[in-house]
């Protein structure tokens, strides 16, 4: 080594308070670095705090610069002096170089995962909190620009004596709730045995399900599922987190067209489906609810069965498209009706009486009101 | 009168007025740069990029020899990343989250989602200006010779409100206030722009690039009718020759006719209307590069330009093959180009008092430019 105390080259020194080149003497001593022109010092550079914003290397130029003085500049073209510093400041050379970015990388890593654990946390959490603070006006306008998707062309079922029907077990089932005007039931000619619970309280049947039912408490039991994603506010939690994600892709890929969202959310109905969790809660509502309104579950069991001979019990897979969220993803039929054939015996009376029921198979049926049976509002049957 | 100016001129090396020369000198290791950056922006999830960016940038600044010394690039991928992340926290996110509450509280309203687009874009529009104010203050900022750093001296709000009210000028003069507006908005930020405690100076109107604007205007027309009239012509002979075949549908329709139509649509008609705008784009462009350096100086050094129309075409065009078939990979290979292309095309006369110039005593900005960034504002 050719590093002796006394060693000097020379070099070009510009200390960060003007642009003058200064013609500098450099000595490389054993703990610092001494720059001096004549005999004036310029700097005195201790080598554990020397910065290269290139990575040095040994027989190559130097090109220095200090944390004590971060805008002066060292430049010494004599190939011994970048040898003599990289042996008393190993920082600066390219594996201590290498080493830098590795860490970098990680560290990169490293955030990459957290940002990534903070987008799935938000998408699990957050949603059920936005809609759980939603104002009511903003759910039920959001519900109803969900209905308009869903149902496309699809008839409004308005069969005068079946609407007075529909009404008389919507007031049944939801005699024992907080709030029972929340609720609203609207039948629609949909081509398949389907519920859907939707924002601001909108519960939508088919007119294929009542028809399938074999008496009216399999309705009320649907009814009353769905009451259950009301009270949970499931369907707006699914939307708000679907679009937090197209909001999350939209940031991501870089500002761009935010908008549009409710178009993507709206064709995104089609995965307006619960997690097996909620499926339950939903569950446990519904019996709740029959109880307290003392109405038979014997009636959900059946239709349940009738649905199961029906389309089979195959509760994961989507069966062709045939069937509709409303099995496709609830927990399977026959641990289902094994609960349901598990619970106590209740009081019950009918939910409805056995005209309202006729009257409510045909909603959909008569677009012409039929004979108006004058069947009071609320028939506590019995 | 001499006492005191000898007491104020610094000791050492006798200093004065030097000739200015500007040159770009390559260096080796762009090519391994870009990869390394590429293959590591893959395995961090984009987040390197930032780091990545900064690397290219200190080996091009590195590149550029002023005086026979190298530019040198202070910028850290940290700054960036820190910038980017707080502009997506205080801009995106809330932009995003009104657009959002609108979605929710007007599902559907095309008027209520009409009129939060329109917000959000003046907004956009706005932040524009203040973006490329502050990533040009922040490349200054981090840009040092010999040991001297630049800054911009004026505020970014200031600079966004001219850029602001002079975009909506656009539209309504059908464009004829462009060249008014590059020539105000350069004009302010040159003159705000410093290098140590000096200021730059620009000093010109609008009037010398009006003859190459026309070209350009005229040529843009020229352009938009004949991509219209091709792809009419390209429509209609489709549809004819689906006519004669069967009427009834595709059935019996000759398909290489249509598939040839299709490619030379694509290959040949596009490219080629896509090369005329280009070239109307330089005929205009290389002027006002080569007028708004003719109206720079810094000090007595004069800025001199010799950006031509059809080196401009090639350097355009090859940079935009240069990304399109490595898929970005070499962008700092067009970041080159385009950096030699001026180094090597600009001439500095005059001289500079080299001793003389003091370092800026403006502060720092302590983050990147996260806003020129979110809006993709340039190349670097
Ligand atoms: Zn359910």
């Amino acid at each position: 080594m050719r590093s002796e105390p006394s060693k000097t080259y020379d070099g070009l020194f510009y200390d960060g308070e003007s642009a003058k080149a200064h013609e500098a003497v450099v000595r490389c001593s054993t703990t610092v670095i001494v720059v001096s022109e004549g005999a004036n010092v310029l700097a005195t550079w201790s080598y554990a705090d020397l910065i290269s914003p290139d990575p040095l290397s040994a027989g190559r130029r130097a090109r220095l610069t200090h944390v004590s003085a971060p805008y002066a500049r060292l430049v010494v073209e004599d190939r011994g002096f970048s040898e003599c510093v990289l042996d008393r400041a190993p920082q600066l050379s390219k594996r201590a170089h290498n080493l830098q970015t590795l860490k970098l990388v990680m560290g990169c890593m490293a955030v990459a995962a957290v940002f990534a654990g903070i987008a799935f946390l938000l998408l699990t959490f957050a949603p059920r909190t936005v809609a759980s603070v939603m104002p009511d006006e903003w759910r039920l306008s959001l519900g109803n620009q969900v209905i308009k998707t869903l149902v496309g062309k699809r008839k409004l079922c308005t069969g005068p004596a079946g609407l007075h029907a529909l009404e008389a077990m919507r007031k049944r089932i939801s005699a024992h709730e907080a709030n029972p005007g929340q609720f609203q039931v609207l039948v629609y000619d949909l081509a398949i045995v389907n519920a859907f619970a939707l924002p601001g309280g909108l519960i939508v049947i088919s007119g294929k399900l009542i028809e399938a039912a074999s008496g009216p408490e399999g309705v009320a039991g649907v009814l009353a599922h769905e009451m259950g994603h009301v009270i949970e506010r499931d369907s707006e939690t699914q939307l708000v987190r679907a679009m937090g994600i197209s909001l999350l892709q939209q940031v991501m890929l870089g500002g761009g067209q935010i908008s549009d969202s409710i178009g993507g959310v709206a064709g995104l109905l089609a995965l307006l489906t619960y997690t097996r969790e909620a499926e339950r809660r939903a569950d446990v509502h519904a019996q709740r609810i029959m109880q307290a309104t003392g109405v038979q579950p014997d009636g959900l069991i059946k239709f349940f069965e009738f649905v199961k001979d029906k389309y089979g019990s195959k509760s994961d897979d989507d069966d062709g498209g045939s069937l509709l969220n409303l099995f496709s993803t609830h927990p399977g039929l026959d641990e289902r009706i094994g609960k349901l054939k598990a619970l106590p015996k209740w009081p019950s009376t009918p939910v409805i009486n056995q005209t309202q029921w006729t009257d409510l198979k045909s909603i959909c049926s008569s677009g012409t009101p039929k004979e108006e049976k004058k069947s009071p509002d609320s028939t506590t049957n019995g | 009168m001499t006492n005191i100016s000898d007491a104020t001129t610094p000791t050492g090396v006798p200093g004065g007025p030097q000739p200015v020369s500007l040159e770009y000198v390559p260096q080796p290791g762009l090519g391994g740069l870009a990869i390394k950056n590429f293959l590591l922006t893959v395995i961090t999830l984009g987040i390197y990029s930032f780091w990545g960016k900064t690397n290219v940038r200190r080996h091009l600044w590195s590149c550029i020899h002023l005086m026979d010394e190298p530019l040198e690039y202070t910028g850290t991928g940290k700054e960036l990343f820190l910038g980017m992340l707080i502009v997506s926290l205080i801009i995106v996110v809330p932009l995003a989250a009104l657009q959002f509450a609108i979605g929710i509280m007007f599902p559907g309203d095309l008027v209520a989602e009409a009129v939060a687009q329109g917000l959000v874009l003046v907004v956009l529009i706005y932040l524009i200006g203040v973006g490329i104010y502050r990533a040009r203050r922040y490349r200054l900022s981090r840009t040092v010779w010999r040991g001297i750093r630049g800054t911009l001296s004026g505020s970014p709000w200031a600079y966004a409100w001219s850029n602001f009210w002079m975009t909506f000028t656009l539209p309504l003069s059908l464009l004829w206030t462009y060249p008014w507006v590059r020539t105000r908005l350069n004009s302010r930020i040159t003159n705000e722009m410093e290098f140590g405690t000096r200021p730059f100076a620009f000093s010109g109107g609008a009037g010398p690039l009006y003859t190459r604007f026309a070209v350009l205007w005229i040529g843009g027309i020229i352009t938009l009718v004949l991509m219209y009239v091709a792809l009419s012509l390209a429509g209609l002979g489709a549809v004819i020759e689906i006519m004669l075949t069967d009427p009834e549908g595709l059935e019996g329709t000759n398909a290489y006719f249509l598939i040839g139509l299709l490619f030379i649509v694509f290959l040949v008609v596009i490219p080629f209307i896509s090369l005329l705008m280009a070239m109307f784009r330089a005929v205009y462009v290389s002027g006002e590069m080569n007028y708004f350096a003719a109206c720079t100086s810094y000090d007595s050094v004069q800025f001199k330009m010799n950006a031509t129309t059809g080196s401009l075409i090639g350097l355009v065009v090859g940079n935009f093959f240069i990304v399109l078939f490595t898929l970005g990979i070499a962008m700092p290979f067009a970041q080159q180009r385009l950096i030699r292309y001026v180094c090597n095309r600009m001439t500095l006369t005059g001289v500079l008092n080299v001793d003389a110039i003091q370092q800026s005593q403006a502060q720092l900005d302590r983050r990147g430019e996260g806003l020129a960034e979110a809006f993709d504002i340039d190349a670097f």
